[in-house]
């Protein structure tokens, strides 16, 4: 019984934490891009779940977003149609890494905040990674905005894309089988002859 | 032996004699009032043995042959029944007084006190009684806010939250600079032994928002020591803060406080004499800071004796308030809480900020014990329902 009781406490403080949790993520358009070829990364927000605020909602924050810079090339951030930013994205480097920071207002419970433009630099076969973070270090910066402000904090989680070589057009390869074909039947004719 | 027979003869006479006593005393006839011979009768009738039967009988004897009571007298006639006021000397009696139809002039001059422009009734000067009329303040657990002043309610948590158990939770005042660069917060318990927290310069960044309200976030420098503020705010024209609530936070890494906040500039005296001479009826409405989910609705009733009543509705739980207004400030009465608010120190203390024709609010801060609900602290900011249109998200 009290086996019981307690595995039902257990469940229901997983649960608690679980739904109280929003999330700030980065997904690439692709996992693997071909090096200097370009791809997007959008940043998503997810906040349906938070708990003692009113839903529907906006929402708030800062973030940084960091990269190597010899790995990918930013080309910007494109903010989503109806938010707005309070902190316009600045672009910083400290030896490689590359860091683009930015704050924005009014994104709603679920969706993408805004979209970042990258080019692969790489060597392919190099693995390039995004990091995400909350650009206060202190308390945060996130927050809800409906009624009243109410501060959170979201998990926040990066990405990586994976470099390629440049992949070679289809008709490079049957261009060759024909020069292939060809040179086999000219060796053929001569033989005969 | 003639010794012997003398003192057997003198032992025989008092054997005699104390035969005979009762006897003398029969034959004497004792006389008897009839109140004795009633409470001898009456004792002999529970204790047979109290008296010689003889006694008994005569007492009974003595008692047949009292005569009836004569018939009383009809008393003297009183001297009220006898209208001294009603004969021809009448003016004359000492006994008479009035009617009159005046009084007759006191034996001294005219009253010059009737003379005086103005004034009806020399004993009473009800225009300067209300200066020695005393006043009665009630206590406000936060102090009060001065007519005129920036005033502001807040809570106080440890960490950078700005959350916290109910009961670690404490209220304190609330300061703002008008540009929001710099904020204060005084605790409750006083600013002594370094509680008081003063912020570090902040650089701040106002955004518009859908719903009227302005978008603060003001941030301080690199260093130790940091401050932020996160909150909705009404600008004027200036860019000078008239309202501004929700979210502060100060301190080291180590070591920090945080909290909601609720502030305004309380309205002016010139202010609440309109709305009292007018008897304005004001109702604000507005969602507390700690918990989102509850909406403070609140009824101030402007006058002489302004009074206000209020209720909290939260999802789960609501509860009403009322009380008196001294100045622009609130303070519940303990007895208009309703029933579900339980225990002592119960109290919801507010004060009326901004002017009319300008956004207009009411700071507060609740401290309740509700019956199935527990403690509740919260502070909030409840805006003027009729000046301001409702806040959509």
């Amino acid at each position: 019984m009290n086996i019981r009781i307690l595995a039902a406490t257990l469940l229901l403080i997983t649960a608690s934490t679980t739904v109280q949790s929003a999330s700030l993520k980065l997904v690439p358009s692709a996992s693997t891009v071909a090096q200097n070829g370009s791809f997007t990364v959008d940043l998503v927000l997810s906040a349906s779940d938070l708990l003692l605020i009113p839903h529907p909602n906006l929402y708030g924050g800062s973030v940084i977003v960091d990269f190597n810079k010899d790995l990918l090339t930013y080309g910007g951030f494109t903010l989503k149609s109806g938010l707005s930013f309070f902190d316009a994205p600045v672009t910083t480097t400290n030896g490689t890494t590359q860091t683009v920071t930015f704050g924005f207002d009014n994104a709603p419970d679920e969706g993408t905040v805004g979209t970042f433009s990258f080019s692969g630099l790489g060597a392919p076969g190099s693995i390039a990674a995004l990091g995400l973070v909350d650009a206060d270090d202190y308390s945060g910066s996130f927050a809800s905005y409906n009624s009243a402000y109410k501060r959170f904090t979201p998990v926040f989680t990066g990405t990586q894309v994976n470099i390629s070589a440049v992949p070679l057009p289809a008709g490079v390869w049957l261009l060759g089988t024909a020069v292939g074909a060809l040179a086999a039947r000219r060796r053929f004719r001569h033989a005969v002859a | 032996m003639t010794g012997k027979m003398s003192m057997q003869k003198l032992l025989s006479l008092a054997a005699v004699a104390l035969i005979a006593l009762p006897m003398l005393g029969h034959a004497a006839d004792v006389p008897r009032s009839d109140d004795d011979c009633a409470k001898l009768l009456e004792r002999w009738a529970s204790d047979p043995k109290a008296a010689p039967k003889w006694v008994i009988d005569k007492c009974k004897e003595q008692l047949t042959r009292a005569e009836p009571p004569a018939a009383a007298e009809p008393p003297p006639a009183l001297v009220a029944d006898t209208d001294p006021c009603s004969g021809p000397a009448a003016a004359d009696s000492v006994l008479c007084w009035g009617p009159w139809n005046s009084l007759a002039p006191a034996a001294a001059g005219p009253d010059v006190s009737r003379q005086i422009a103005g004034v009806d009734d020399p004993e009473t000067r009800p225009e300067l009684s209300d200066a020695f009329d005393p006043v009665v303040i009630p206590e406000l657990p936060l102090g009060a806010c001065a007519p005129g002043t920036p005033c502001g309610f807040a809570t106080i948590v440890s960490g950078v939250t700005s959350d916290g158990d109910v009961e670690d939770t404490e209220f304190g005042r609330f300061d703002l600079a008008p540009d929001g660069s710099s904020f204060g917060v005084t605790p409750r318990s006083g600013g002594q032994n370094g509680d008081e927290i003063n912020s570090v310069p902040m650089t701040t960044n106002v955004q518009p928002r859908p719903d009227g309200y302005g978008n603060l976030r003001a941030r301080s420098g690199p260093g130790d020591v940091q401050s932020r503020l996160i909150a909705r705010v009404v600008q004027d024209d200036d860019g000078n803060m008239q309202l501004a609530a929700d979210i502060w936070t100060h301190g080291t890494r180590e070591n920090s406080r945080s909290g909601y906040f609720a502030w305004g500039t309380a309205t002016s005296q010139a202010g609440l004499d309109s709305l009292n001479a007018g008897n304005v009826t004001a109702s604000f409405s507005g969602p507390m800071s700690v918990n989102n989910l509850t909406t403070a609705n609140m009824t101030v009733n402007f006058g002489a004796s302004p009074t206000w009543t209020g209720n909290w509705v939260n999802p789960a739980w609501s509860f009403g308030a009322g009380g008196t207004l001294t100045g622009g400030n609130l303070i519940s009465q303990p007895g208009k809480f309703t029933e579900n608010v339980v225990g002592t120190g119960n109290f919801v203390q507010g004060a009326l900020v901004g002017e009319a024709g300008g956004p207009r609010g009411i700071i507060h801060v609740i401290d309740v014990t509700l019956a199935d609900q527990g403690h509740i602290r919260d502070v909030g900011l409840a805006r003027d329902v009729i000046s301001n249109p409702v806040i959509a998200p």
